[in-house]
């Protein structure tokens, strides 16, 4: 154990003396600890806005007067995506996702204001997060710090020297790891400060504690794979330039290419629809109801008219006048049903599609720990694209309860018998604060972080994974080497 | 003597296998960036296509139907596809074909629009007509040519040059060679000009076989020649940055290690401060508050209807005109007030976005002052304007489709407010929009010799001084 310290010790002393390692080390942490301030000022500001247009739209909802319940389904409502806390760590996808969904009848509404749209394209260089950095450059620094640990002491005669003394080749290995791990843990440090401002600061939510934890751990187990590949990597070289090569080419391969490569390969195996085929299909699916020019209203006289049977055939009367109930709100609710029928159809064959390509990226995963990593704080941190279809998914379901509400107030109050849809005579139906009060106001609730791990139980294996092999690889290597010095 | 030296050289370079590795290497890379480029032009041209037949098709069908309605019933009826209402709903599309270049970099055409979908009552009708794009892939990017030079090529240049004059110091035949009278900085030069000659003209052999092979209509241009241009005074950087650095008393692994660290800061670290740096600059104003603001407006100007209309008929005395009898449409009485209500909330969508466009200008006109940062920002912002996928121009293509429709909508509710169905003429008659051709779009060789110029001069600058240390050693 003893031993194991000293080479640590050595390792440490050695990395600080070259340099290059400790400076671009503490460019790394220096920049993660600016980007993790600016982030600290941008998302509350963005989380006080966000907040304030939530609450300016239920008073808008509330004070919109007077009117028939279809005009206010048409008046509709906002629902604005909350921004979460962790967002300071990795903006993940957010930026390339809508932040507000609009909320009426007759439309489904795609997430709008995608924040990358109104930036310039130095955003496609990535964002400078904590995130980025530790997860693109971290490991970089790793390598730098180890990819002499076993070489150099070869090039320089002191392995033979070392094995003289006693030294087992397991000690070797755990002293030169442990020395690394040791080196890289500053790294970690905007993490530490997020995890003390998620105890103590209110706004953070209860589970943000654990998800900081389970960040740490992601990103530990991210490092120490690096670095016990680094180390297995300079075992198994005759020189210190060629395991750099070596180690440079998987990073380059693991961080940078792979991820592009499998872009390349899922567009090809699992392609989505272009814009057009989708809006053909979707107007195809809503039957080109309300949507393509003449024969709107008409349709929705045949709606009626089949509504109106179906009233009859139920309440067992042939005339309006017996109906209990109002044809013209059922009738409503019957296209809205319509359209989200189609809604559900189109859009789920396009989500059935992403969770193919997702299938793919998760096998993909395996060539490269970044993709693994880079998922796992997504998801952790809020930021992925489960949370943000939660988001979608909740917004629609609060639309869908929204309009069944106000279709089906018409359609037990307003009763107009004489109401002929032809001829459009209907008398005014109002309603007021009473109703509107009626609706909740939406509020966004995040996935529960077992809800996430539950998700992304395939990156943490493929992380663990990655670590095993590492590990498995740099015991084989240094005993190798060892063997022969 | 540079004879002898480049043999040497190929012979080392050959024998260390860094020659072959790095020129499969490179041929593979061009060839998946072509590849993968030349298949999202290939899809965009497919979606494009898919438009404007979409556009013909909706267009012919509203005359088709017109004239089978009137044979059929006799008279224009409500809901006939000729009444004025039913053409305010027709969708119609505007689009923007891509440019061959485009292949070589996707730019932001993955993120904006290159084509729209819009009627009368709304500039979008279900989809903002962006391309469906699964969001992580946008995040992560496309395997094209631009990202190919920015972020790899210099890392094979590193391999071919990290050694390029340590090598003889760590052999130890610096002294030899001086003691020979042999000139340094000469040998050194005569390297650098045979791995920066046989990587660019083996780097355009590849980017014009992959383009042959994958989009031969883009193959041989004058967009991928400026393309070329921009790419080899960005490698000629590197490789004079690796002499450079090759001057000090480095060891060879020393000097790649160097290399690497002035890669991470230039293709990595400036380009995310600069971003950073600009959003800062010149934050932009909230979009969930103007969104809110402008539910608020659409309430306030529902409820004055009347009024709206009133100033509007004040402004457009010409909208006053009365209809032709024989030709009466079924516009509801209310359907002026519902435009004039629509003309009131597009103004005010205008004012708003004016100072959105504002902000976003100044964001790029920053972006653009300091470039000059970083040699990957400059090869970004040229390629991106060669392929004609930069923000400016996406944006210039959604300043189009706004210009078009207000010429659609000037036209069709013209005949809302006369209350008149249209007759064949006045579908002839109707604006169709007409996309501006690829060829008409070519890139603009001056702003790609300043592009080119500018990284040419950081190279000869660099090369310059390590003929001075080089000459001094």
């Amino acid at each position: 154990m003893l031993a194991v310290l000293r080479i640590a010790r050595r390792e440490l002393v050695e990395a600080w003396r070259s340099r290059t390692v400790p400076v671009f080390g503490a460019l790394i942490v220096v920049l993660s600890l600016i980007s993790l301030g600016a982030g600290w000022t941008r998302y509350w500001a963005l989380a006080e806005d966000q907040q304030a247009a939530q609450t300016e739209a239920r008073r808008q909802w509330l004070t919109q007067g007077e009117k028939n319940p279809h005009g206010a389904g048409h008046f509709g409502s906002f629902a604005f995506k909350t921004l979460p806390p962790l967002a300071l760590l990795d903006r993940g996808l957010d930026q390339y996702l809508g932040q507000w969904i609009r909320l009426e009848t007759h439309a489904q509404h795609e997430a709008d204001g995608r924040p990358a749209q109104e930036t310039t394209a130095l955003v496609r260089f990535g964002e400078l997060t904590p995130a980025f950095l530790l997860q693109s450059l971290g490991p970089l620094f790793v390598i730098l710090l180890g990819f002499g640990a076993i070489s150099r002491e070869r090039e320089q005669g002191t392995l033979t020297l070392l094995l003289a003394q006693g030294v087992r080749p397991w000690t070797v290995a755990a002293g030169k790891l442990l020395g690394h791990v040791v080196a890289v843990t500053p790294l970690l440090l905007p993490l530490a400060v997020v995890g003390v401002l998620a105890l103590v600061h209110p706004g953070f939510g209860q589970d943000a504690p654990a998800r900081v934890a389970l960040l740490a751990l992601a990103f530990a187990a991210y490092f120490v794979a690096f670095a016990a590949l680094a180390v297995g990597v300079s075992s198994m070289t005759r020189n210190s330039g060629l395991a750099l090569t070596i180690l440079m080419t998987i990073w380059l391969a693991a961080c940078v290419l792979v991820p592009r490569v499998t872009v390349l390969a899922v567009e090809r195996l699992r392609p989505l629809p272009s814009s057009i085929e989708f809006l053909t299909d979707y107007d195809a699916a809503r039957g080109n109801q309300f949507v393509v020019g003449w024969g709107g209203f008409n349709s929705f006289n045949e709606v009626f008219d089949r509504v109106q049977r179906r009233l009859f055939a139920e309440y067992g009367v042939d005339r309006a006048e017996a109906l209990p109930v109002d044809t013209f709100g059922y009738a409503l609710e019957e296209t809205e049903r319509m359209g989200q029928r189609a809604y559900d159809e189109t859009y789920g064959r396009n989500q059935r599609v992403i969770e193919q390509q997702e299938a793919v990226h998760r096998t993909t995963r395996l060539a490269s720990p970044l993709m693994a990593v880079r998922a796992v704080t997504m998801g952790l941190t809020g930021t992925g694209l489960d949370e943000h279809m939660h988001f979608v998914e909740t917004a629609e379901s609060y639309r869908r309860a929204m309009m069944n509400a106000l279709n089906m107030d018409i359609a037990h109050n307003a009763r107009d018998p004489n109401y002929d849809v032809r001829l459009r005579n209907r008398a005014e139906y109002v309603r007021g604060l009473d109703l509107w009060e009626r609706i909740q106001d939406y509020r966004y609730t995040p996935l529960a972080v077992g809800a996430v791990l539950e998700r992304h139980r395939a990156d943490l294996l493929v992380l663990g994974g990655w670590l095993c092999v590492a590990m498995a690889f740099m015991t084989v290597g240094v005993r190798r080497a060892c063997r022969r010095p | 003597m540079w004879r002898v030296v480049w043999r040497q050289d190929c012979k080392e370079l050959w024998r260390s296998r860094r020659l072959p590795v790095t020129g499969v290497l490179l041929a593979i890379l061009v060839g998946l960036a072509c590849a993968a480029g030349a298949s999202w032009v290939r899809f965009q041209e497919r979606a494009v296509g898919d438009v404007a037949s979409a556009d013909q098709e909706i267009h012919s069908a509203y005359v088709r139907e017109s004239a089978a309605y009137l044979e059929r019933e006799g008279a224009v009826g409500r809901g006939a596809p000729q009444d004025p209402v039913s053409v305010y709903w027709k969708r119609t599309f505007a689009w923007l074909p891509p440019k061959p270049a485009a292949a070589l970099a996707v730019g932001q055409g993955d993120l904006h629009a290159y084509y729209a979908a819009f009627h009368g009552v709304a500039r979008q009708v279900l989809h903002y007509g962006e391309e469906i794009q699964n969001p992580l892939h946008i995040l992560i990017g496309k395997l094209d040519m631009t990202f190919v030079v920015m972020f790899l090529l210099p890392l094979l240049v590193i391999a071919l040059a990290y050694d390029i004059v340590a090598s003889e110091r760590d052999a130890g035949r610096f002294a030899l060679l001086k003691a020979q009278g042999a000139s340094v900085w000469r040998l050194s030069l005569a390297r650098l000009a045979l791995r920066y000659a046989a990587f660019v003209l083996f780097l355009a052999s590849c980017v014009t076989a992959a383009l042959e092979v994958f989009l031969p209509e883009g193959a041989l241009t004058n967009d991928t020649l400026q393309f070329l241009t921009v790419s080899a005074a960005y490698i000629a950087c590197w490789f004079a940055l690796a002499v450079l650095v090759n001057t000090t008393r480095a060891s060879g692994p020393l000097c790649g290690l160097a290399l690497i660290g002035v890669w991470a800061l230039v293709v990595f670290l400036a380009p995310t401060l600069l971003h950073t740096a600009t959003e800062r600059r010149h934050p932009l104003p909230s979009r969930t508050q103007q969104v809110v603001a402008a539910a608020a407006f659409r309430a306030d100007v529902h409820n004055s209807r009347s009024e709206h209309l009133a100033r509007l008929l004040d402004e457009r005395p010409d909208l006053r005109a009365p209809g032709d009898p024989a030709r009466a449409g079924h516009a509801p009485d209310w359907y002026p007030a519902f435009i004039a209500y629509q003309v009131a909330l597009e103004r005010e969508a205008e004012r708003d976005e004016a100072g959105f466009a504002r902000v976003l200008d100044a964001r790029e006109q920053t972006a653009n002052r300091w470039r000059w940062l970083s040699p990957a920002i400059v090869v970004q912002r040229a390629t991106q304007r060669i392929a004609g996928t930069r923000t400016q121009d996406l944006l210039a293509f959604a300043a189009d489709v706004d210009d078009f429709r207000s010429a659609w909508l000037e036209h069709t509710r013209g005949f809302i407010f006369r209350n008149e169905y249209l007759r064949p003429e006045d579908f002839e008659a109707m604006p169709r929009f007409v996309p501006t051709e690829p060829s008409r779009r070519a890139a603009s060789w001056p702003a790609t010799l300043i592009d080119a110029g500018y990284l040419a001069c950081v190279a000869m600058v660099l090369v310059g001084w390590s003929v001075r240390r080089l000459s001094g050693s």
